[in-house]
């Protein structure tokens, strides 16, 4: 039989080998979950990189189409100079940013969970185009008319900031969808990108089979 | 016996107690304050597929491929500026004829094929698993890495870019180290493995007839990605043992055995696990019968297949590369 002193360090013993083992399987866990984060946001610090390269190396009134990587669950969305919902991190500027999290919340997505990069332009509009797979975009008029024109319209004030992106507004079968383009998966995603002398307009253009029924508000607006 | 009779530590286990902890906290070290910088890109990406290969399959998602995509910009005298803005890719001179150039396109992107077969363990490593798809939560997808973007650069004229014939460089040329041709090393990797070049590499996008985009740049395709694909999902024997799992764990806790351990909890508990057992059972047959769509043209005649890897040069646009890899993991 064991005397009181044995019984004691038996189970005092046990318990702390079981606390350590527990305290380094939690560790392990962590780390592994912080690495993982980590290197989400280096990525997402390569997407705003790679975005700001191209931006930069374009000419006034150039407009170009990138393909670029995505990260699932992270959505884009930019602000001009006069943007009154600017969040802090853009300071006096405009900017774009990447954020994580809900659109609707912008404040906690991006201005805790979000890397923006400056920019020097009066408006700065960031949407999503959705085509409707196998039709040709047309306008209010019937005429066919290209991508690159959509995107220079969005940065056209008379569209722009009376916000008639609807059903029935210039695209008839090809809609502007306001909403924060949202990356849904981590594979590859088209920009158009259309830089002006104080105005850029970036677009994900994606395809869906139907037409949209309903809009969601302004992105970041 | 670990107490001698007074109550006191046994010596031998003492030191063995001892040893384990030291064990432990070196392995911890190593672990964690692995100085990866003093590797190079290729030892990283190595180190990090072997970590996910030797891990259970539901935990392998949680371990981050470090592996990331080389940029190539072949040119005459150019920089790439158009694919790579914002980008720092290598920049690789070429010289010499058209054949020579073309040949020296068709044997960089031969040779990045694989490089990229071999550090993604040659198709023998399986590298997506997840705690999702091996429980049946989640429906598997195939999951890629793009290992290389090669760009030939506009002062390489279209003449040139149109005699680029990957795959027969690949059929035609020797590895010097292996003895055999660039295909002959794809082969072998236990599970289906393949390689090969879409045939409209560098040629001008195959949609563009359709698409209504002009933009300032012509749509003629100067960028290929080199992409390793893996497709395995679950086969229905390895969900089912996983739902067990979890399943007898759950019910094995003290505060659920109560619960379960009465008519109504049990009745509940067998027709969740039903309910659950069959949701699984059907991710896991959606995730079979993908696989002929994604890996049956390289099977040929074999049958029963639990899924493929490859390596495939594919033009460097979006609806090419996502057709392929829903889900693309590394870094950027």
């Amino acid at each position: 039989m064991k005397n009181k002193r044995g019984i004691l360090l038996d189970n005092v013993l046990g318990l702390i080998i079981a606390a350590i083992g527990i305290g380094l399987v939690i560790f392990a866990a962590y780390k592994l979950y912080s690495i993982a984060i980590n290197q989400e946001s280096e990525n997402a610090k390569a997407f705003l990189n790679s975005i700001e390269g191209k931006i930069n190396s374009m000419n006034v009134e150039e407009s170009g189409s990138f393909q670029v990587r995505t990260i699932r669950d992270w959505f884009l969305v930019g602000w001009g100079k006069n943007d009154p919902n600017r969040i802090d991190k853009c300071s006096f500027e405009s900017c774009i940013c990447i954020c994580k999290g809900s659109p609707s919340d912008l404040k906690s997505s991006c201005q805790i969970n979000g890397f923006c990069r400056n920019f020097n332009f009066n408006s700065v509009s960031v949407f999503e185009f959705e085509k409707i797979a196998g039709k040709e975009i047309i306008d209010s008029n019937g005429q066919s008319i290209k991508e690159e024109d959509v995107l220079k319209d969005i940065l056209n004030p008379k569209y722009y900031q009376r916000r008639i992106w609807r059903k029935d507004g210039i695209y008839t079968t090809q809609l502007l969808n306001n909403a924060c383009p949202k990356f849904y998966e981590s594979n590859l995603a088209e920009l158009l990108i259309y830089k002006a002398e104080n105005s850029l307009a970036v677009l994900k253009v994606s395809e869906r089979e139907a037409e949209l029924t309903r809009f969601e508000g302004a992105c970041g607006k | 016996m670990i107490f001698s009779k007074k109550g006191d530590i046994e010596v031998t286990v003492l030191i063995t107690i001892i040893i384990a902890i030291v064990g432990f906290v070196i392995i911890l070290f190593l672990f964690f304050d692995f100085d990866f910088g003093s590797y190079g890109e290729d030892e990283v990406c190595k180190l990090s597929v072997l970590s996910r290969a030797t891990s259970p399959t539901s935990a392998q998602s949680a371990i981050p491929l470090k592996c990331s995509t080389k940029k190539l910009c072949l040119t005459k005298d150019g920089d790439c500026s158009k694919n790579f803005a914002g980008e720092n890719p290598k920049v690789v001179k070429l010289s010499g004829s058209e054949d020579e150039i073309a040949k020296e396109i068709a044997k960089t992107s031969a040779d990045a094929m694989l490089n990229c077969w071999k550090q993604m363990g040659e198709g023998k490593l399986d590298l997506f698993g997840s705690f999702w798809t091996q429980s049946g939560w989640e429906e598997a997808k195939p999951t890629c890495v793009i290992c290389s973007r090669i760009a030939v650069d506009t002062s390489i004229g279209k003449d040139t870019l149109e005699r680029v014939d990957i795959n027969s460089y690949m059929k035609d040329n020797v590895i010097p180290e292996l003895g055999v041709n660039y295909l002959s090393a794809f082969t072998g990797g236990g599970a289906i493995s393949y390689a090969q070049s879409n045939e409209n590499a560098f040629s001008k996008f195959a949609e563009s007839s359709k698409s209504n985009i002009v933009l300032s740049e012509s749509r003629e395709n100067r960028e290929l990605a080199i992409v390793f694909f893996q497709f395995k999902p679950p086969k229905y024997e390895e969900v089912l043992q996983t739902m067990a799992g979890i399943g007898g764990t759950v019910a094995g806790l003290a505060f659920i055995r109560p619960l379960v351990m009465n008519p109504v909890g049990g009745g509940l508990a067998i027709a969740g696990a039903l309910g659950l057992g069959g949701y699984g059972m059907w991710n896991a047959r959606q995730g079979q019968l993908a696989i002929p769509g994604y890996c049956g043209k390289f099977a040929g005649s074999r049958e029963n297949i639990y899924g493929c890897s490859m390596v495939q040069g594919i033009n460097y646009h979006t609806k090419d590369i996502n057709e392929l890899c829903p889900q693309i993991e590394g870094d950027f």
